[in-house]
């Protein structure tokens, strides 16, 4: 946004004074101050929980406890989270699962399904089965391995 | 602490009142006595309806709100401490209540305004600070207003709020910061922009 033409400026300024002259009908406040007092002399009516919480607690300190509260959660669940990770993390590796389901029920069990099952045997890699196969061989060149003395 | 200046009635059209004593009249009121309510209601009800009715744009709603705000006032002014002058406490009621108000019923602005007041023979006046090249020549003063108060009506509350307060009522940034619960420099920034977006949903009548 640009900064404000003054002559714009100036007539802004005199439009919204101009809305001081913008009056209730006749009598209006003549009558104002009755409606008020009849009005007060009326019960009150009950206020709201909302209301009374308002006027009872402060909105600082209400803030202040519902975010210790809120602290105070989070850590509870935390440790509460850590001991059973602690827990979990002692027991040996291999009782974690009393009883492992057998491989052959598994792959039973995707049978069902229209995907191929093929049992293929694990092999170790290629590369570790013939070590430099597919290496380009090249031949060395005789200067190389020839030792240079100082003469 | 700002001291309410005036010492002369609004209510009986300027007539001067022997001496305003706010503090005798609050500790008056304070032990339930109905004749120091009514003063301070005399006192203080056309500014406290000029603030909701501009904030506002609707006379109905304008009134309603002057007179619960006043109510709650009373009842709660055992609550007042005197820390300020009754008449920020007062006003503090009246926007906190305006603006709860036009938040609740956002979508829902009906403009009811005002007539001009009769001895104001300004429309000319006020009709000359339009630009020649408005899109509507042969526009009137009521429907300048209408214009005037719907753009008051797009800008936020808190921006109507110090543009009513400062531009239309003429309280100083200092009082205005006291109502508003915030510093002097909060007043003026709030001032700057909501002046910049009025003359931006104006411009196409204030051209030069």
């Amino acid at each position: 946004m640009t900064d404000p033409d003054p002559t714009e400026f100036d007539k802004l300024q005199k439009l919204l004074a101009s809305k001081k002259k913008e009056k209730p009908e006749d009598g209006f406040f003549d009558r104002f101050s009755d409606r008020v007092l009849t009005r007060l002399e009326e019960p009150a009516p009950r206020p709201t929980l909302w209301e009374r919480l308002n006027d009872q607690v402060d909105p600082f300190r209400a803030a202040a406890a519902i975010f210790a509260m809120l602290i105070g959660v989070g850590v509870w669940y935390g440790l509460n989270e850590g001991s059973h990770l602690a827990e979990t993390g002692l027991e040996p590796l291999g009782q974690a699962e009393a009883n492992p389901e057998p491989l052959g029920q598994g792959l039973d069990a995707l049978a069902g399904s229209s995907l191929p099952l093929t049992k293929s045997k694990a092999e170790p890699p290629r590369i570790l089965m013939n070590p430099g196969a597919g290496l380009a061989t090249r031949p060395a060149k005789a200067s190389s391995n020839t030792v240079h003395t100082p003469k | 602490m700002l001291e309410t200046p005036s010492i002369v009635s609004p209510a009986k059209g300027g007539e001067t009142m022997p001496e305003w004593n706010e503090q005798e009249h609050v500790s008056r009121a304070r032990e339930g006595d109905m004749e120091a309510c009514d003063a301070l209601v005399q006192q203080y009800q056309e500014r406290i309806y000029a603030t909701i009715y501009h904030m506002t744009s609707n006379h109905e709603d304008a009134a309603d709100l002057a007179q619960e705000t006043f109510i709650k006032a009373f009842r709660k002014i055992q609550n007042f401490k005197g820390d300020s002058a009754f008449f920020t406490w007062l006003y503090r009621i009246a926007v906190n209540n305006t603006i709860n108000f036009i938040r609740s019923k956002r979508r829902r602005v009906i403009l009811s305004i005002n007539q001009m007041d009769e001895d104001w023979d300004s429309g000319e006046e006020l009709l000359g600070l339009v630009s020649k090249d408005t899109p509507q020549r042969d526009i009137d003063r009521h429907e300048l207003q209408g214009i005037l108060n719907a753009a008051m009506q797009k800008l936020s509350p808190n921006h109507r709020l110090v543009v009513t307060l400062h531009d239309v009522q003429g309280l100083p940034h200092e009082q205005i910061g006291e109502i508003m619960d915030c510093n002097t420099n909060t007043v003026r920034t709030r001032l700057h922009y909501a002046r910049k977006q009025l003359q931006a949903h104006l411009s196409d009548y204030l051209k030069p």
